[in-house]
């Protein structure tokens, strides 16, 4: 098969495009991402003196009752 | 030109001593890990339950026997359930504060007069302090119980109960006292600082 000049220089620029089009893609892609792991981590963790205002006051301690349901109910059938 | 030299010299010898003296003096404050159960004490638990399988053979009544038993795993399962997830909570706390004590400082650099919230921040140090000692002397315990009458096993594994009741609900004490405090921390540091610094 006989390429001429003119053919050579058509499949090199469409290579090109296709790997300016992937580079592109790519770098959406990893920004988009890096975008929402951002926006979420922010929400987690406000680490402003408000934010922690709420973080401690929604510590919330498990009663030691809670843990002496089975105990107790078990101890009876000893009595 | 020499002196100058010597002056330049001597200064980047000696910067990284004193760097090294400042970041060695020991941190009043630490970030607290939530606990795991040890190796260790879980065969001292199941050594303790060898010996009141063992203790349960001169109890007749083989389904009492078998309550028995069941308690005797409750009991040190309970234990350290309440304290392993009591560690995630207080690890919490010291996070907050150690963040606060951020806050702190950079009002103190801002000009602000920083000593009601300071004591206020201090007093909750003190508080997780003495909950984290008391969790951790808490958890290191087991718990079991002997029998002095096998035709009656209630009472004896009635006190072992209240034993881990009573510790627990002091441990737990410790533990409220110290969430009101860095609660109130959290609030005075918000009522010093406001917005004027959010989201550091």
């Amino acid at each position: 098969m006989k390429v001429n000049n003119k053919g050579i220089s058509t499949i090199v620029v469409t290579i090109v495009l296709a790997a300016i089009f992937l580079l592109g893609g790519i770098a959406y892609y990893s920004y988009g991402n890096k975008g929402e792991k951002t926006s979420e981590q922010s929400a987690k963790t406000d680490n402003s003196p408000k934010g922690l205002v709420n973080e401690a006051d929604s510590i919330e301690l498990e009663t030691v009752e809670a843990g002496f349901v089975e105990i107790d109910s078990d101890l009876k059938e000893l009595k | 030109m020499r002196l100058l030299l010597i002056i330049v010299g001597l200064t980047l010898l000696l910067t990284p001593t004193l760097v090294n003296a400042q970041s060695a003096s020991p941190s009043p404050f630490h970030q607290i890990q939530p606990r795991t159960v040890g190796e260790e004490h879980k065969q001292e638990v199941e050594k303790r339950h060898n010996q009141v399988q063992e203790h349960l053979k001169q109890v007749k009544n083989r389904h009492h026997a078998q309550i028995a038993e069941k308690i005797h795993q409750n009991l040190n399962h309970v234990n350290t359930t309440l304290t392993t997830a009591w560690s995630h909570h207080l690890s919490k706390m010291s996070e907050i504060l150690i963040k606060l004590e951020d806050h702190l400082n950079q009002a103190a650099k801002d000009g602000k007069d920083v000593a009601n919230t300071q004591a206020a921040l201090n007093n909750a140090k003190q508080a997780v302090t003495t909950a984290e000692n008391a969790l951790n002397s808490q958890a290191d315990k087991t718990y079991t119980f002997n029998i002095s009458n096998p035709d009656h096993i209630g009472s004896d594994i009635q006190a072992a109960r209240d034993t881990l009741h009573n510790d627990l609900k002091t441990v737990h004490e410790t533990l409220k006292n110290a969430k009101e405090a860095v609660v109130e921390a959290t609030k005075a540091v918000n009522q010093l600082v406001g917005g004027s610094h959010e989201g550091q």
